[in-house]
């Protein structure tokens, strides 16, 4: 006999009771976790979960994750037997958040900004997430590698590059004479660059798009999440990622750093409305800070 | 949680007294999770979900109502025993005497209720 639950049915109910225990404390969520897999293992072993029907009445008895979560989180050590006074307050539901795949989707865009780095971090959120699909997340890792950002840099770099010929000629007299002629090189005929550019910069904009769309779309699929009111945490990766992005990514890349943390920071649904605003007006401020600064350099020293 | 389910009087109620049902069962015998879930299922309208008898088990373990035991198990992996202790007998004493008086009272009112009906109808 199997000592461990490896039935698909099994597995997909556990990462669902996972899934929704991220409520608990971690003493509780392992107790309840460790429970349930040991009542699970006992009836295996005891042949109650031999097909599929009888493992699905089996998890049926056992009642919904959200429920059990429910429970275990009521269960409060006042010593008054039932616990329901102590109870933080009435479970509400809400639907699983995408944070983590908002996240990688900005750090493959506008994450790539901070060298390769941010998008190097992106991929392996993307590689993470159990939203995506094999092919997706191959899709996201090769349009493109480095994102576009690389692109962007990649491009400063070159048109900021002469490119110099040197062409020895000999005049009527016999003497050679050097012929130096820079130009600044565009590396490709415009048709191309321009073809390229799109690639390499819109193309990652729209898959990134595409699977945060579809995420969304499977994340509303799952049962939805219990939580407390009021007793959760308040940093999920969208928060912190906004944060960051709010920031420092104005000072990385002006506007487009800031605005990807503003769309975080509106996503959230954790905040209120009135920190969403709070947020707006770092954003504003750190979009209008690195213009003020980059005016006062130049002021500074374009005289010389 | 749906608006009738929360507005089902015995929810309530089953929340307030499964977990003297569980030190009940364990005052005979020291059963191990799935066989005390298992026994709590069969008595009729008892428990709606049976994964909620565990986080109860957990809080009667830490007001120290019942003791765990691992034991090695023929088959499979070691199982949790669970065992009443002298803190859990003296509860579930003081429980069953208020529960039945309060049975007889509210036994009592519904029967009286019943039979007015009968008269009226």
């Amino acid at each position: 006999m199997e000592p461990t639950v490896a039935d698909p049915l099994v597995e997909d109910y556990l990462r669902r009771l996972e899934a929704a225990a991220v409520v608990l404390t971690p003493d509780r969520r392992e107790d309840l976790l460790a429970s349930i897999r040991e009542h699970l293992d006992a009836a295996r072993t005891s042949g109650e979960a031999h097909d599929e029907a009888s493992t699905r009445a089996l998890l049926d008895r056992l009642g919904e994750p959200a429920e059990l979560v429910a429970a275990a989180g009521e269960q409060d050590d006042d010593g008054s037997p039932g616990g329901g006074a102590a109870a933080p307050g009435p479970v509400a539901y809400r639907r699983p958040g995408i944070g983590l795949e908002v996240a990688a989707a900005l750090l493959l865009t506008a994450g790539s900004i901070v060298a390769v780095v941010g998008w190097l971090v992106g991929v392996v959120l993307v590689w993470t997430s159990r939203r995506w699909t094999l092919a997706e997340k191959l899709l996201a890792t090769l349009v493109v590698p480095g994102g576009p950002a690389l692109a962007l840099w990649l491009s400063v770099l070159v048109s900021g590059q002469s490119q110099c010929t040197t062409t020895t000629k000999t005049d009527g007299a016999g003497n050679s004479i050097d012929l130096t002629s820079c130009e600044p090189s565009g590396a490709l005929p415009a048709p191309y660059g321009l073809l390229l550019f799109l690639f390499w910069v819109v193309a990652p904009i729209v898959v990134a798009g595409i699977l945060v769309h579809r995420a969304r779309v499977r994340a509303d699929r799952e049962p939805p999440v219990a939580y407390y009111p009021g007793s959760q945490s308040r940093w999920g990766a969208l928060e912190i990622a906004a944060v960051l992005l709010l920031g420092l990514g104005s000072f990385v890349l002006p506007f487009i750093g800031g605005a990807a943390g503003l769309m975080c920071a509106w996503l959230s649904d954790q905040w209120t409305r009135t920190e969403k605003w709070v947020a707006t007006v770092i954003a504003v401020v750190g979009f209008v800070l690195p213009i003020l600064v980059f005016v006062v350099l130049l002021a500074a020293f374009g005289g010389e | 949680m749906e608006p009738g389910e929360a507005q089902n009087p015995l929810t309530q109620l089953r929340r307030g007294v499964i977990e003297y049902c569980v030190l009940a069962l364990l005052t005979t015998d020291e059963l191990y999770g799935f066989d005390l879930v298992k026994r709590l299922g069969e008595s009729d309208s008892l428990v709606t979900s049976e994964g909620t008898i565990y986080p109860l088990l957990s809080r009667l373990r830490r007001v120290g109502w019942v003791t765990t035991t691992w034991r090695e198990s023929e088959s499979g992996p070691p199982r949790r025993y669970y065992a009443i202790t002298a803190a859990g007998r003296h509860a579930l004493a003081g429980f069953t005497s208020e529960w039945t008086r309060f049975r007889d009272s509210v036994d009592g009112l519904l029967a009286s209720g019943d039979s007015n009906g009968a008269h009226r109808g």
